[in-house]
């Protein structure tokens, strides 16, 4: 039984694919928890799992190295967005001290077929790349928040993601070690 | 194409999710009952056909529906098409897939939970239609 290459266009069918998975965990949690707070923070927990592995799929796969600085990390992660959503953020609004910046969404695939409902319009849909971001920098040893700014759900220009470098994390040697 | 590893670690976490939602409400699953699992497979497979087959014909018969299924919805959906279709003509099919891929790079028990619920989605939508 074998047709020729399946009729659908494959990157929107993946695209597609996250969203409404995506979506449908969103609704799942959103019946299992009693607020939308708690929505909100699970879902960034499940990003921030992502991210763990979200960066070492990112480094085998682009083998790049070390970041110099802010801005370097700013660009990959760019880059990282644009492997995994297809999109390409604006890197934007960078703090005088150098140590905040946001990421410009215009279009985002999580939200493309979403509308939040007026009794959730504080939940924070995509929060889940919030997480992803913060859990992928730890494992480079980098300690950042993250949070959303403006969000296209609720009725904003477009989706804007900051983040804030905290600290830089140093690797703890077992006790008795040196 | 990179997207297809976050599918995979979204479906990772969806897993994790259920099942330590269900663990912690010591939920009583019926037989009948759509586990947590299967509702979201469930829920995403509708909509994903949904939108697959709005500028198609409608199928002509069951049989027509599976091979839809096995060729074109499984290479979108798992990058390759079903190794095996086997039918009894009485309404029971058995679709076989020696590669499945989230069960590919896993090794828990919790791969064979997952599998279930793929399928289930699949064989809850055929009725609807």
């Amino acid at each position: 039984m074998s047709r020729s290459a399946t009729r659908f266009d494959t990157k929107k069918v993946n695209s597609e694919l996250v969203t409404l998975t995506y979506g449908a965990l969103v609704a799942q949690m959103i019946k299992d928890l009693d607020n939308t707070e708690d929505v909100s923070k699970q879902l960034e927990r499940l990003g921030y799992n992502m991210g763990i592995r979200l960066i070492e799929d990112f480094l085998a796969k682009t083998g790049t190295g070390r970041c110099l600085d802010l801005k370097d990390t700013a660009d990959k992660i760019q880059t990282a967005f644009r492997m995994y959503l297809g999109v390409q953020p604006n890197v934007a609004n960078w703090s005088p001290a150098g140590d905040e910046f946001s990421f410009v969404l215009d279009t985002n695939p999580l939200t493309d077929l979403v509308e939040l409902p007026d009794d959730l319009k504080s939940l924070k849909y995509c929060n889940i790349i919030c997480g992803a971001i913060r859990g992928a920098l730890e494992m480079v040893q980098l300690d950042v928040q993250s949070w959303i700014v403006l969000d296209q759900l609720k009725g904003d220009q477009n989706t804007e993601i900051r983040v804030k470098f905290i600290r830089r994390l140093e690797d703890a040697m077992p006790a008795g070690e040196d | 194409m990179a997207d297809e590893s976050l599918f995979d670690f979204l479906h990772s976490e969806i897993v994790n999710y259920t099942l330590e939602s269900d663990d912690t409400k010591n939920k009583e699953i019926k037989d009948e009952d759509l586990s947590t699992l299967e509702y979201i497979g469930f829920s995403t497979g509708y909509r994903m056909i949904e939108r697959l087959t709005k500028e198609m014909p409608r199928f002509k018969d069951e049989l027509d529906t599976m091979k839809f299924i096995c060729t074109d919805f499984w290479s979108a959906v798992y990058k390759k098409q079903i190794d095996n279709l086997r039918t009894n003509h009485q309404g029971v099919y058995v679709l076989q897939d020696n590669g499945f891929r989230f069960l590919t790079k896993t090794f828990q028990w919790e791969a064979v939970f997952r599998c279930g619920a793929e399928i289930r989605c699949l064989h809850v939508w055929r009725y609807q239609r």
